[in-house]
């Protein structure tokens, strides 16, 4: 039972982490992906830098987001941007409200 | 290693591990990483490139999960690599020894046969033969022994004859001849002559003979024989065939070789200056450089049909 936990926890962390990724860079309009880091784990949302940056190289090449190099004239290193794109964030609300549904439901499971 | 050393290093492998990528593609990946180490460096300048790239994953890791997020074949990576290659190195030498064992069984089978009747032990095959009285204390014995090394060249009706004579100082000139067969003649650096032949078991043995300063080697009674001759350095010598190969190796000696029909083979000593005079009547010559030094030693090589080869 102990693998299968862990086992669920990282299937629903993947789909979770996937929508609050996407929410964030809507909500800051365009982020970079060490910025992400940063803010996931603001909120206790760890994820390995190593997953990341493939995922988000993923979410470019099927049209979730797109992408845009910028070198910052303060501090030099050019980075990768990211945003929604307009097919983005359709699939963003989608999952939003699939996400709020399955916790409506969960709720009066629990009842 | 320095940091930028191993950042290169981390990118270089991971890079390779991209495999399928476009090279575009695996460029800005690259880049991309390149910059989140700077900015995780920029945040806490304490933390080294090695927490860093741990941070990160093991390239081939990260590597993998752009190859999965993109549908394609993760590489597989053997957790211990030494260790596969240890294996692979340790099977490999045990299979070249279980050839080699089962070859030298197959080839000298029986190993050991021991007759007693007839007082003799045949070892590997009959390559060593040792006659005697097996009943004498091992001491005593050993000299009443006779024990026969069978070079591998000796087949089944053959026979090796060997000899040895300690030419004088009166000898200046020797003299070998064969019939049919294969003559080889090299430097023994002393004024030992020694012959080390293979010849069919019902033949007559060569015969040697001196007659002044001349003495002579005489194979020709030994048809078909595969003699092997060291010779001493600065006799003239006269090597005459008739049909098969005459090879000579690195000799320091005037020679005069001739052989009707083969192959006469001479591969010179390069410290040595040498005289060359070759001739074929039918067939081919390989080029021989002669030297201008008087003190050259003369090499006449004649041949009526073959070739005349400095290999």
């Amino acid at each position: 039972m102990g693998l299968n936990l862990i086992n669920w926890k990282t299937q629903i962390r993947k789909g979770y982490l996937e929508l609050c990724i996407l929410t964030l860079i809507c909500a800051h309009e365009r982020l970079y992906g060490f910025d992400i880091l940063e803010r996931l784990k603001a909120f206790a949302l760890d994820m390995k830098e190593g997953t990341l940056y493939p995922l988000l190289n993923r979410m470019t090449m099927d049209g979730t987001l797109s992408a845009v190099w910028e070198t910052d004239n303060v501090k030099g290193h050019p980075r990768k941007f990211y945003s929604l794109t307009t097919q983005g964030a359709k699939i963003l609300a989608e999952m939003q409200d699939e996400f709020k549904k399955m916790a409506a439901i969960f709720k009066q499971i629990e009842k | 290693m320095g940091t930028t050393n191993r950042l290169e290093a981390y990118l270089s492998r991971m890079e390779k591990l991209l495999g399928p990528i476009s090279p575009s593609e695996k460029a800005e990946i690259i880049m991309e990483i390149k910059s989140h180490v700077m900015d995780a460096q920029a945040q806490d300048q304490s933390q080294s490139i090695d927490s860093v790239l741990k941070s990160l994953g093991e390239p081939e890791f990260v590597a993998n999960r752009y190859l999965l997020e993109r549908g394609l074949k993760p590489k597989k990576f053997p957790k211990h690599p030494i260790l596969k290659w240890l294996v692979i190195g340790f099977l490999g030498t045990f299979g070249i020894i279980v050839f080699f064992v089962s070859f030298v069984i197959w080839k000298f089978t029986p190993l050991v046969k021991v007759d007693k009747d007839n007082k003799h032990i045949s070892i590997l095959g009959g390559t060593i033969d040792v006659h005697g009285d097996f009943d004498k204390n091992f001491e005593e014995s050993l000299d009443d022994f006779n024990i026969a090394i069978h070079s591998a060249r000796v087949g089944e009706d053959e026979k090796l004859v060997k000899g040895l004579a300690v030419l004088g100082p009166e000898v200046t000139q020797l003299a070998v001849h064969f019939s049919h067969g294969k003559l080889e003649v090299k430097n023994s650096g002393t004024r030992e002559l020694s012959w080390d032949c293979v010849i069919n078991k019902d033949a007559k043995e060569p015969s040697s003979t001196q007659e002044g300063p001349l003495y002579t080697f005489d194979a020709r009674p030994s048809v078909g024989s595969n003699c092997e001759l060291s010779i001493p350095a600065e006799l003239k010598m006269l090597l005459e065939g008739q049909n098969g190969k005459i090879e000579i190796h690195e000799p320091h000696n005037a020679i005069d070789a001739s052989l009707e029909n083969g192959k006469i083979s001479f591969k010179p000593d390069g410290a040595v200056d040498y005289r060359f005079n070759t001739s074929v009547k039918m067939g081919a010559t390989d080029d021989f450089t002669s030297s201008s030094n008087p003190q050259a030693y003369p090499i006449n090589l004649s041949l009526l049909r073959g070739k005349i080869g400095n290999d």
